[in-house]
């Protein structure tokens, strides 16, 4: 049961999403990227700004549509989300200008069960780190939580692979994954190039290791860890756990962390004197 | 009869190519396990060049380039560095033990330098054995 006082907070969100919504189509935005009581959804016209809403179930990271837009776009966005807009804005697919955030202070998400995403109960960056306008009372940030990373990295090597070779023997290549992710920006994909040597049509357990091998490697030193691409996931494989690692050796190797600020550069195009040797 | 380990090395052009050559005109004894691939600068290599070897039937890959600082091309290895390093831990939390995909900097003048290399690197793969499990289904595998 959510407190009353949750319930209220809630409710007055999503009116403060409501009336920036119309302000800024009345200015001339061309869309408000928003959830509707389905999921995502796209306000172009000032009578539907109705449609909007804010509850605990708008999951999606809706930042994931935003380079597909050329005018001025408003979008509703969480503190998690908010940390995939930096990587974007950063790697030049957004124009900070072009963007109005309505950036949203959020205490987490609850699944079909009515239960806590497991992303949420550890969330690291519960409220957005860039926004034009802030909404909600700033819950307590926790540690970002790898354990379960360090838990696989304890195992034996043979023990590790054959951990990976059995969630991946679910994967059917659908790439949903791919698709999903808000920093895999590419307008070709390495993956879907027909005549390349890179990726085969097998469906078999090397190849598929090494698609999200590829794909783990790509998205290194921008993985925000939002999530999206295990739950985009039909076979339920916990992807996550794999680009959570990036995130660590990131971090431990280099001191950067995805997502936090505009200024800094992304370790994998930069490189210092005193590098530690692989 | 065994299977011999089979090693992928990429060498750069301006060190560790000239190395290996200095280690044959030197006659210089190491194994003939590992199959040199020469590129211009470890700066050219994507870090999939790894992955791929494996999957195209490696057991091993050296990567051995000009010292840092030594760059033909002033910073190609520093990049690489980064790269290799992200690359090496996340192929060895997937299951490829570390010890199969070493990053050396080996310059034109340490022809020994580059035998001992291969040769502690072949020991090293006959103790670990083949990688089988990594290997793509195809006929050149078979």
């Amino acid at each position: 049961m959510r407190k009353m006082s949750e319930v209220h907070e809630i409710a007055k969100i999503e009116i403060a999403i409501k009336e920036h919504a119309s302000s800024l189509l009345s200015e001339g935005a061309e869309c408000i990227i928003g959830y509707d009581k389905d999921g995502p959804c796209f306000i172009e016209d000032l009578k539907e700004v109705d449609k909007l809403v804010w509850n605990n179930h708008c999951i999606h990271n809706l930042t994931k549509y935003l380079p597909d837009f050329e005018g001025k776009v408003g979008i509703v966005v969480k503190g998690c989300d908010s940390l995939s807009l930096v990587e974007l804005i950063k790697h030049n697919q957004v124009s900070r200008d072009k963007v109005f955030i309505i950036g949203i202070s959020c205490s987490g998400i609850l699944n079909e069960k009515k239960e806590k995403y497991k992303k949420c109960k550890n969330c690291s960056h519960p409220s957005p780190v860039i926004y034009d306008v802030l909404l909600g009372e700033k819950p307590v940030p926790k540690e970002e939580d790898h354990s379960d990373v360090v838990e696989l990295e304890s195992l034996p090597h043979e023990e590790r692979f054959s951990f990976w070779e059995r969630m991946f023997s679910k994967c059917i290549k659908c790439f949903a994954c791919r698709n999903i992710c808000p920093v895999c920006f590419c307008k070709e994909c390495l993956i879907d190039r027909r005549e390349s040597k890179w990726s085969s049509k097998f469906v078999s357990t090397p190849e598929i290791l090494t698609y999200h091998v590829t794909r783990a490697f790509h998205v290194a030193d921008m993985c925000t860890a939002c999530g999206e691409c295990e739950r985009a996931c039909p076979m339920k494989i916990p992807v996550l756990k794999l680009y959570k690692k990036l995130r660590k050796d990131v971090k431990e190797l280099f001191g950067y962390e995805a997502g936090l600020n505009l200024e800094e550069t992304p370790p994998l195009i930069s490189f210092s004197e005193d590098d530690p040797e692989p | 009869m065994k299977e011999e380990p089979r090693i992928i090395g990429f060498l750069c052009n301006w060190c560790s190519y000239a190395g290996a050559d200095l280690a044959g005109i030197s006659r210089i004894k190491y194994p003939p396990n590992l199959k040199a691939i020469r590129v211009m600068c470890t700066g050219r290599l994507n870090p999939l060049f790894v992955l791929k070897s494996f999957q195209m039937g490696a057991d091993g890959v050296l990567v051995a380039g000009c010292h840092p600082g030594d760059c033909h091309y002033t910073s190609g290895n520093m990049h690489a560095r980064r790269r290799m390093a992200v690359m090496r831990r996340l192929l060895d939390y997937m299951g490829i033990d570390k010890r199969r995909f070493r990053v050396e900097w080996v310059s034109a003048s340490e022809g020994t330098k580059f035998a001992g290399v291969v040769e502690e690197m072949t020991d090293e793969l006959k103790k670990l054995g083949p990688l089988k499990a990594w290997r793509a289904k195809n006929e050149k595998n078979e």
